[in-house]
């Protein structure tokens, strides 16, 4: 067991592809990082470079603070589960699960009982002797992590390992692999694109942009505290909504946002988390609210209240309900909004909504009695749980 | 029909059922049976009769052979269609369910009979002939057959075939896998590379006997120039020149390397794709348990492509096996290197012994079988996985 650290490491493919830039990271001992991102964002490549099966341009990697960068594979002493498994269809599980050992030259009997243990660990115990093919897909993704676990190395590796799992499969090795980790104490690097496995497997999650390390910290820090416009939009399901507001003084705080046709007062809460937002008074502001910080119930007298807003679809998804509204306020139309929904045909969409001069928000209330489709109602809109940006450079006005 | 089973019956996949025809089957089985032979048998024959009375009618009018071939391509296009037609109408017209019974032995059927007269019967024909004597009018019991097991050229032919058999298939698997790995690891140049080796594959044997005639080419002393490649790197090293061709063994040796030469590029286009379907993944994750770039080939690759490698492997030995056109151009059998199949040819044509020949032929066919069985096991493997 080691920790893996990476000093400015660059990626250039032979193309010319800047595919990470400047990578800083530590991961400490035993710990489970989560890298996370939009497709083509890089995260699989710092795995490989990892892994020793990409080269590193500049910059240093190092593995239990030794410089790895011109170490092969297997001389790095590491472990990878891959997205196909990878298994060797030809060798029976134990002869799967052992091949690391025997190639290292270990003894017979040590092989035998260090694949007995990973097995019974696994639950793999019935199919030693089977082939992958005789497997089912949960049982073959066992497998590979039997193949990682049994060379006890210095880090697992895992590139997506849940994604050719159906959804119920999934949630389960999803908690399997988290508890699996935390028993073995072995530092982890678990690559994906599932917002579910990023919030609820890791220690820390790494959310990686363009090859650029966005944002690392602990996964409800990253919910509560993005550090821009990217990690905002990328981080939540619904996604967070973000708009673009004009910033004016308010009645009973020195700033206020104004939505529709209504002014909503900061708190002063609000503004001593996002200090910068007193310096926009007069210009805009790229404004984030997560759905479950809109008020359903909307006094008269509450000054944080936008009215008129026509109702495009309830989704009623039993625990919670999902009110998509109809807002005027303008999208952010920038790079990091693209990233951030890592789908050209969602960002077209709010492009097109933007030229309209709004855009659609999306609150999670209780469920209870939907409104009715194409009737205006008032939200509650929670400017102290509101958080702030600059609408071109994305960094959040701390 | 017959107890052989298809493999997805074999597979044991109940849900397939065979297909069943409604209505009553009790007590119709026989004449299924009959109407089924005489619509099998019926369209060849209807054909046959239809195509001989009208040769023989053009003959007589003596018509010019270019309107003869003419009718007979039109015939043969709109006959057929008009004989499967009428017998199709003739079914339609049968009782009950027993027209959709008969109808597919009927469409069926011609072709299995064709089958038996062009392949079954050449092939019983030549057991029969290989117990009569040269001319074929008296029965000499295995006298042919022990002829095959004792002659002494026969013999040389056995044991050179089975050097044939070891050395061809290994080296040109063995070369062509190589050459698989290799243009692997080229980028640009991989199809030229792979071009030049599968270019062998394009030319005849005899061809390729032609070509290498000059490779080996030897002439005594007197009777003009050295114009082999062969002599004339061997005499630029301060030898006398060679006659290859002749000396006992290697000549054996020199002529397999042509075949080798001439398959080595079906192996490697067999092998290279093969080796490309390996997944990259696979190999990276052997790489991370600690496996070398030799190992990584050895345990991984290998037998990833094992099936690949057998169907390779089996299909030369079968093509080895028939082996004949590069002997004969090269040497004609003489100086010790006989083969089977030039056995037979000889023995047929050149002797004019067809008791020998037939015999020979008999022995060939037998030795073919446990390969071809393992062939179709393989298929049927790979077909049951997937």
């Amino acid at each position: 067991m080691a920790n893996v650290e990476f000093r400015d490491v660059n990626k250039y493919y032979p193309d010319g592809y800047h595919a990470i830039t400047d990578l800083t990271m530590s991961i400490d001992d035993g710990e489970f990082v989560i890298l996370v991102g939009p497709s083509g964002c890089g995260k699989s490549t710092a795995l490989r470079m990892v892994a020793g099966l990409e080269e590193i341009t500049s910059g240093e990697l190092l593995i239990g603070d030794q410089v790895v960068n011109d170490m092969t594979p297997k001389e790095r002493d590491i472990a990878m589960v891959f997205q196909s498994y990878a298994l060797y269809p030809h060798m029976t599980v134990a002869e799967n699960m052992g091949f690391s050992l025997k190639l290292s030259k270990t003894p017979k009997d040590e092989i035998d009982k260090r694949v007995n243990e990973a097995a019974d660990v696994l639950g793999l115990d019935e199919l030693l002797h089977r082939k992958p093919k005789a497997l089912s897909g949960g049982q073959r993704q066992r497998v590979a992590m039997g193949r990682a676990i049994v060379r006890q190395p210095k880090a697992f590796l895992m590139d997506e390992p849940l994604s050719n799992l159906d959804a119920k499969l999934r949630v389960q090795m999803r908690a399997e692999i988290a508890a699996l980790q935390n028993r073995l104490g072995v530092t982890t690097i678990y690559v994906t694109h599932d917002q579910v496995e990023a919030m609820t497997m890791g220690d820390r999650v790494a959310v990686l942009k363009k090859g650029v390390l966005s944002q690392v910290d602990s996964p409800q820090a990253l919910y509560e505290n993005p550090d821009n416009l990217f990690v905002a939009g990328f981080i939540g399901s619904p996604a967070m909504n973000l708009g673009v507001v004009d910033v004016v003084e308010g009645s009973s705080s020195p700033v206020a946002i104004k939505i529709g046709g209504s002014t909503l007062d900061i708190p002063q809460a609000a503004l001593e988390k996002y200090p910068g937002v007193t310096d926009r008074v007069g210009s805009d502001v790229a404004v984030g609210l997560r759905p479950e910080h809109f008020d359903r119930e909307t006094g008269d007298g509450v000054s944080n209240r936008i009215d008129d807003l026509e109702v495009e679809l309830v989704e009623m998804l039993g625990a919670e309900m999902l009110v998509h509204l109809k807002t005027d306020v303008p999208p952010v139309i920038s790079e990091q909004m693209r990233a951030a929904l890592d789908d050209d045909d969602a960002f077209e969409e709010l492009e097109r909504q933007a030229k309209a001069g709004g855009q659609t928000f999306v609150a999670r209330f209780e469920p209870g009695a939907p409104p009715k489709l194409g009737s205006k109602i008032s939200v509650g809109f929670r400017t102290d749980r509101a958080h702030f940006f600059d609408r071109e450079s994305g960094l959040a006005l701390r | 029909m017959s107890d052989v089973l298809s493999p997805q019956q074999q597979a044991g996949t109940d849900e397939e059922e065979v297909y069943r025809p409604p209505g009553p089957r009790r007590g119709s089985g026989i004449v299924v049976f009959i109407l089924a032979v005489i619509a099998a048998v019926a369209i060849p024959a209807l054909f046959f009769v239809a195509l001989e009375a009208t040769f023989e009618f053009m003959e007589s009018q003596n018509l010019s052979p270019i309107l003869t071939g003419f009718v007979a391509i039109l015939i043969a296009v709109f006959g057929v269609f008009g004989v499967y037609t009428a017998v199709d109408l003739a079914i339609r017209r049968l009782p009950g369910t027993l027209s959709e019974r008969v109808r597919p032995y009927a469409w069926a059927g011609p072709a299995v009979v064709i089958l038996l007269i062009y392949l079954v019967y050449p092939a019983v024909n030549t057991i029969q002939l290989s117990f009569l004597d040269a001319t074929s009018t008296n029965f000499v019991g295995w006298a042919n057959y022990e002829y095959v097991f004792t002659d002494p050229a026969m013999l040389r032919s056995l044991r050179n075939t089975l050097a044939w058999i070891f050395v061809v298939p290994v080296s040109a698997v063995a070369i062509g896998l190589g050459f698989a790995v290799l243009a692997d690891k080229l980028r640009r140049l991989e199809s030229l590379a792979k071009s030049m080796i599968f270019l062998p594959m394009a030319i005849s044997f005899i061809g390729a006997g032609i070509v290498w005639r000059f490779v080996y080419a030897f002439r005594i002393e007197g009777s003009g120039e050295q114009i082999g490649i062969l002599n004339a790197a061997w005499t630029s090293l301060g030898n006398a020149p060679v006659d290859w061709l002749s000396i006992n063994g290697w000549n054996n040796l020199l002529l397999m390397v042509i075949m080798v030469w001439l398959q080595t590029g079906f192996a490697m286009v067999i092998l290279s794709s093969a080796i490309k379907g390996v997944p990259e993944d696979m190999l990276e994750a052997a790489r991370i348990d600690g496996a070398t770039e030799v190992q990584v080939f050895w345990r991984v690759v290998v037998p990833n492509i094992m099936s690949s490698i057998v169907v390779v492997f089996t299909t030369m030995v079968i093509g080895v096996l028939k082996v004949f056109d590069i002997v004969w151009v090269m040497t004609g059998g003489q100086d010790g290197t006989e083969v089977i199949a030039e056995r037979m040819i000889r023995n047929m044509f050149t002797f004019r012994d067809f008791g020998r020949g037939a015999a020979i032929a008999v022995f060939m066919f037998i030795a073919v079988i446990p390969i071809m069985i393992i062939n179709i096991r393989r298929f049927r493997e790979e077909e049951s996985i997937r």
